[in-house]
């Protein structure tokens, strides 16, 4: 016993000590690395500046440099890339696929090693070059990591690629992704990602409709308000709040009417979401109803009316008594401080 | 007798083997589980997409009894919050000083009667205030009636769906928010409350109620007190978040989704220990419904608190701990052992009942029975030596190891003196310390037993910021 015993704390010190060394030696390497490549970086920023610059010289230089240097180089002139658009982005893009910096970085989205997947995936995104897209869509849908598929989305997104929306919302529906890098990508795709979104709109899966609705809430203009009308009538509760209040967001004037016939709906969480978003369509007539939702119904509907009617009409609910319920007095509180009560669509 | 006292030790051996056996396989997993993290974070799109339209609305809470001296700069340091969607409620809780005053001062409240909601019971509202300058900053001044109870209040004031409760001392990282937010981000229907890494402050330059520059405090105690935080929210909250049975989170910075704490019926106010208690009971009111939720721990640093540095203030801080967790386990016994609950009543309870409130009791007697023993010659002297060589090797191998892990993931700790001087804590804290806070825990179980109630005074504030001047002064 004694012995085990004497053999497990021998163990366990070797253990210790072992640890020590690992955490001594981390951190020498650590600041040593860290200076080398502050000074590569350095040495190479001049180099990256010129041939961002279009510098025809530079470029020549560059078949000299040793790997290390070349690869580092790539980098920085892929994050150069990404600071910019339009023009210089598509040049270095150009510059670096003459380079062979994009062939190189796809093949690393083939690597059995996870990080070298994902450190690839995310370069790829800033660099900007279109041949990265179909690849990368291959990684959204295949690789066995979530954060590799998690850089390729941001990458996708980055790259501005419309034909990835729906790859995307399909991808964050079903949690390959996670939620706010895949509806992020999508935001960054911008209206481009809009046909791709408005494909999903009569998907079977609620979740995903729903994302369709906010997603067209934020991207969209009045020609996608059509679909919207559509969805605030769907099935599913969560659908109608999110279609609601995306109408509200795009201001679509005609969806007064829908959305003052959504004050009865059963759920209190989507008679809270059309006042709100009467609230910001700015039509008179929709005071009436909320009046009467923020006197009589549920905590967050009638909070939602109040405010929704002050902002329409401040004169409806200004000196408003104990009789008008806690939610209209405090908007008239609100109101008689000057205080106006923002409210998030 | 020299058979009571061979079992006695054997019983001890069999427990100390297990304690230190989830010890390892913690460490283990923590170190998968963070070193991951570290290089994934070299492609991680985390920081960009933060800040979306789809982040949740926040209230922050803030319960404040007489805080005059660091309200404004606590509400200060909670604007200046990287987050989109934010509203921060201060709790005054029948404040005997100026906490009111100060906070109208500084952001020109004006009296606005606010709608609240009635589904938690709290000591009567007397006033509820808008700031005109941040109209997100709302103030409700109560009735006295405890931190659960003000925390309670400003849950029937908060206008969003989610609930950030924090505290007057707290410093806050300016990401905290985010990180807290993002695994409601990834799944809102599922997530219900999360946590982040509290860190000692002790030692830290702050500026403008934020940690510029982490350092080691000077005093000894704190030292102890930050291996401890390693070891417990890199190890510990890790692992007891993966097996889906995390009981605690910080009252100093955590995320609850309002529904659910209105539907458990709010923070207790009958205990020392209502953070955990909160959770234990989200969990068993879950998990009795069969619903599907996450607990989650992010094993970000979010916030900075004091810790004591004194042995009277450390004392209190342990007993209060201690009787805190005792009330949580007394008041959720029925859970132990039942697999309806899950791995919280088969793993986190019975782990937290037998290790953490019951193990300094059983460390005491074997101090105790360990000299009768060698006495009575039912104990060889060498067998003791070693073994208790290999509980010091132990000790400090998890001790380096957690040291190890803050190195490969945050590295908050820039100075290399500093880590060579939590390494020799890692030895020094077998020797007094650890014996010392079980001492104090098991001076509170006996005053548990014999029914007195808590006797503690608070921690003496010495307001944001004032720690780096105070730290220079002495």
């Amino acid at each position: 016993m004694t012995s085990t015993i004497g053999v497990a704390g021998a163990v366990f010190a070797a253990a210790t000590v072992l640890a020590v060394a690992v955490i001594v030696l981390r951190r020498a390497t650590l600041v040593v690395l860290e200076r080398s490549r502050l000074e590569r970086e350095t040495r190479l920023r001049p180099l990256a500046l010129a041939l961002s610059a279009g510098d025809e010289d530079a470029e020549r230089e560059t078949a000299t440099l040793a790997r290390r240097d070349s690869r580092s180089l790539a980098a920085t002139l892929a994050r150069f890339a990404g600071s910019f658009s339009g023009g210089e982005r598509q040049q270095i893009a150009a510059l670096l696929e003459r380079r062979g910096d994009i062939d190189r970085e796809i093949a690393e989205l083939r690597s059995w090693r996870t990080w070298r997947r994902g450190r690839a995936a995310y370069l790829l995104g800033d660099a900007g070059s279109a041949e990265a897209v179909v690849p990368l869509l291959r990684v959204l849908a295949d690789d066995s990591d979530r954060d590799v598929r998690s850089a390729a989305a941001r990458s996708l997104g980055r790259l501005g690629e419309e034909t990835a929306a729906a790859p995307l919302a399909l991808a964050l529906v079903e949690k390959h992704v996670p939620r706010a890098v895949a509806s992020q990508a999508l935001l960054a795709i911008g209206p481009a990602a809009l046909p791709g979104l408005v494909d999903l709109k009569d998907h079977p899966e609620p979740d995903v409709r729903e994302l369709v609705a906010r997603l067209l809430g934020v991207l969209g203009g009045p020609a996608e308000a059509e679909y919207l009308h559509a969805l605030v009538e769907d099935p599913s509760a969560p659908v109608r709040a999110a279609a609601a209040r995306a109408l509200g967001r795009i201001g679509d004037a005609r969806a007064s009417a829908a959305l003052t016939a959504r004050l009865e709906d059963r759920i209190p969480a989507v008679r809270a979401a059309a006042a709100t978003a009467l609230g910001a369509l700015g039509d008179r007539s929709a005071v009436p109803p909320l009046l009467r939702i923020a006197r009589e119904d549920d905590f967050e509907p009638a909070r939602q009316a109040a405010r929704a009617a002050a902002s329409l009409d401040a004169d409806s609910v200004r000196g408003a008594g104990a009789e008008d319920g806690p939610h209209l007095v405090e908007a008239s509180d609100l109101l008689a401080a000057g205080i106006e009560a923002w409210e998030r669509i | 007798m020299r058979d009571v006292l061979a079992a006695f030790g054997l019983f001890i051996l069999g427990y100390f083997a297990l304690l230190n056996a989830i010890y390892l396989a913690f460490t283990l997993y923590a170190f998968k589980a963070l070193t991951r993290r570290l290089r994934q974070q070299e492609y991680s799109p985390e920081a960009e997409t933060f800040a979306s339209p789809f982040s949740p609305a926040v209230s922050v809470i803030l319960p404040a009894y007489n805080e005059e001296a660091v309200i404004v700069a606590s509400v200060r340091s909670l604007l200046r919050l990287r987050y989109p969607f934010l509203e921060i409620v201060v709790v005054a809780d029948g404040s005997t000083d100026a906490t009111v005053e100060r906070m109208r001062e500084a952001f020109d409240l004006v009296e606005v009667r606010r709608a609240l909601r009635d589904s938690i019971a709290t000591q009567p509202v007397l006033a509820t205030y808008v700031s005109r300058r941040h109209p997100e900053i709302v103030v409700i001044e109560k009735e006295n009636g405890g931190k659960a109870d003000s925390v309670n209040a400003g849950i029937n004031a908060a206008g969003h769906e989610f609930l950030c409760v924090t505290d007057a001392d707290a410093v806050l990282e300016p990401d905290a928010l985010l990180h807290v937010t993002r695994p409601i981000i990834d799944d809102p229907d599922l997530v219900v409350a999360t946590g982040g890494i509290v860190r000692i402050i002790n030692g830290c330059r702050v500026e403008d109620g934020e940690v510029v520059e982490v350092g080691l405090p000077r005093s000894r105690l704190a030292v102890f007190q930050v291996i401890e935080y390693f070891r417990a929210f890199l190890v510990g909250r890790v692992n007891w978040s993966r097996s889906r049975s995390l009981l605690i989170i910080s009252g100093a910075f955590g995320m609850f989704r309002r529904d659910v704490v209105e539907a458990v019926g709010g923070w207790w106010n009958d205990t020392v220990g209502e953070d955990a208690e909160l959770v234990v009971r989200i969990h068993r009111y879950l998990r009795g419904r069969d619903e599907d939720y996450l607990v989650e721990f992010v094993p970000d640093p979010v916030c900075w608190t004091e810790a004591p540095e004194s042995f009277r203030s450390l004392g209190s801080q342990r007993r209060r701990w201690q009787r805190g967790l005792g009330e949580t386990i007394w008041r959720h016994k029925r859970m132990i052992g039942q697999p309806r609950y899950g791995a919280v009543g088969l793993l986190a309870l019975p782990y937290f009942l037998v290790f953490e409130l019951l193990g300094p009791i059983i460390e005491l007697i074997g101090y105790l029975l360990i000299p009768v023993a060698v006495l009575a010659g039912a104990l060889n002297p060498t067998y003791l030596l070693v073994f208790f060589l290999l509980a010091l090797v132990l000790g400090v191998f998890l001790s380096v190891a957690s040291l190890a892990l803050e190195e490969f993931s945050f590295r908050r700790h820039r100075r290399s003196r500093e880590i060579a001087r939590m390494m020799l804590y890692t030895v020094l804290e077998s020797f007094g310390y650890r014996q010392l806070t079980s001492y104090w825990r098991v001076r509170e179980m006996i005053a548990i037993a014999m029914g007195r109630k808590a006797t503690w005074q608070a921690l003496p504030r010495r307001g944001l910021g004032a720690d780096a001047a105070a730290e220079a002064s002495e």
